[in-house]
């Protein structure tokens, strides 16, 4: 028989707390990817403030998740999910700032002359995007299989950036005169794949939290 | 009146030369779940025993200071002590029911209390059984022996029998003890739906318990309140090195 707990509307609202923080995280990419071109400084300014709001949610989390700790001392699949719960939270708050990041190299675009994304910049978009959206689900809906295909798919963006990398070196030799933007280009790749690592990490969270095992590291053991 | 049911001021208690409570000071708010904690002997139940005059046939017992309940000197010589046990329900470590039936478990204390119609009696038996989640297991079986049910069940029942007279304070003296993690986690579901209508004190062995279902907690120790706050507060961040020590088992 399962007894309804008080514990239970705690842990119900950090889960609250916890997707409306993944909400603006969602959000700041898709702003900062669909001002690409137009550049508007109220997108930014607004991507911003979006920032400062997932860093107070993660500190509301972590009080909240204290609080549950000391008064609660959760135990099995109830601590797995507090102990994912603010690690995800880690990952969220530096989503937030590499996004950030991803915004202010691409607002320096604005000043160049030559600023066209490559192509595969957009590519790393799209595929840092589809893994971020699947890490949330993979969390929130506790779907290990979505979870493991995202383990797959991080290879694809590390070679996306590696493809941007040598991209970048080649045209620095061919344009030094382009460097400041080719740079710009590089972070905001940097910035992307560091991303894509973080929704990879979410996964791992996601499959710890369900199945109580730990994939980091390739299945490293200790 | 103080926004406070209980108020305790500079209050020592002693058995004979005895103290085993020295200059407490506490208020337990409307409302509000309060828990004592501390080891063996510390004076919670005794803390516990005095709000409801539980220590006044004790030999050589005393009370010096300030021990406020709704308002009101309790230890006034012209107190009335069935006024204040009428509004301060006690329920104890050990289930107790009267051996008398389910249904004569709670209406005794109605009839004591002045009522004697039937209907309302009846009424009162099944809001007191309700309010405790028992009505629906136990309706058909009101004539059954009280003594016969299970802890959990007993205890409950203890329970809405200290309800039945409508208590505006109930006081609870280690009241899972007895029972299996199961039964004390329905006590302790129950706790918090009682604190909408009563405001509880609760003497715990179990910190842990105190930390789940309190608003408040007191930690006593040798007979001093070695600090009083806020539960979250206590757990998250005590001020008191010897509350920490406690708390997180290193005491003793």
């Amino acid at each position: 028989m399962t007894i309804k707990r008080h514990q239970d509307a705690e842990m119900a609202e950090l889960q609250g707390i916890t997707e409306e923080m993944a909400n603006f995280c969602f959000t700041m990419l898709e702003l900062s990817f669909q001002n690409i071109g137009k550049y508007d400084q109220d997108v930014y300014d607004r991507i911003f403030d979006i920032e400062i709001e997932v860093n107070r949610h993660q500190m509301k989390i972590d009080d909240l998740a204290w609080k549950i700790i000391a008064l609660y001392q959760p135990t099995a699949g109830d601590l797995r999910n507090l102990i994912g719960t603010i690690k995800g939270a880690v990952d969220m708050e530096r989503i937030a700032d590499e996004i950030c990041t991803f915004c202010r190299r691409s607002m320096t675009l604005r000043n160049y002359q030559w600023k066209e994304l490559p192509t595969t910049l957009f590519d790393l978009q799209n595929r840092v995007k589809e893994l971020l959206k699947n890490g949330f689900t993979a969390i929130f809906s506790k779907d290990v299989v979505l979870a493991d295909s995202i383990l797959l798919a991080d290879d694809s963006v590390d070679a996306l950036f590696q493809t941007l990398f040598e991209w970048i070196r080649d045209e620095m030799k061919k344009s030094p005169d382009r460097i400041d933007t080719l740079l710009d280009f590089l972070s905001m790749g940097r910035s992307l794949e560091r991303i894509g690592d973080h929704a990879t990490n979410l996964a791992e969270i996601a499959i710890f939290v369900e199945k109580g095992t730990d994939v980091r590291h390739h299945g490293l053991t200790f | 009146m103080s926004a406070f049911l209980i108020e305790a001021r500079n209050l020592n208690f002693y058995y004979g030369t005895f103290e085993a409570l020295r200059s407490i000071n506490i208020s337990v708010s409307q409302n509000s779940v309060t828990a004592l904690i501390g080891p063996s002997g510390c004076g919670k139940s005794t803390l516990l025993r005095i709000m409801n005059r539980m220590c006044d046939l004790i030999p050589g017992s005393r009370v010096v200071g300030s021990l406020r309940v709704f308002g009101r000197e309790i230890y006034d010589p012209n107190y009335d002590v069935t006024e204040l046990r009428r509004n301060v329900g006690m329920v104890f470590q050990h289930p107790n029911p009267f051996p008398s039936t389910v249904f004569e478990n709670i209406a005794f204390g109605i009839r004591i209390a002045g009522e004697n119609g039937k209907e309302n009696i009846l009424r009162s038996v099944e809001e007191s059984l309700s309010a405790v989640d028992l009505w629906s297991d136990l309706k058909d079986r009101l004539n059954f022996p009280g003594q016969n049910l299970s802890m959990d069940f007993q205890q409950r029942l203890c329970i809405a029998r200290a309800i039945a007279i409508k208590p505006q304070i109930l006081l609870m003296d280690e009241p899972c003890s007895s029972l299996d993690p199961i039964a004390t986690q329905k006590i302790e579901e129950l706790i918090f739906e009682l604190k909408k209508k009563y405001t509880i004190v609760i003497v715990t062995h179990s910190m842990h318990q105190a930390a789940r279902v309190s608003d408040f907690t007191g930690y006593l120790l040798k007979g001093d309140l070695i600090e009083f706050d806020r539960t979250e507060s206590l757990f998250k961040r005590p001020k008191d090195t010897r509350t920490e020590e406690y708390i997180s088992g290193k005491y003793g």
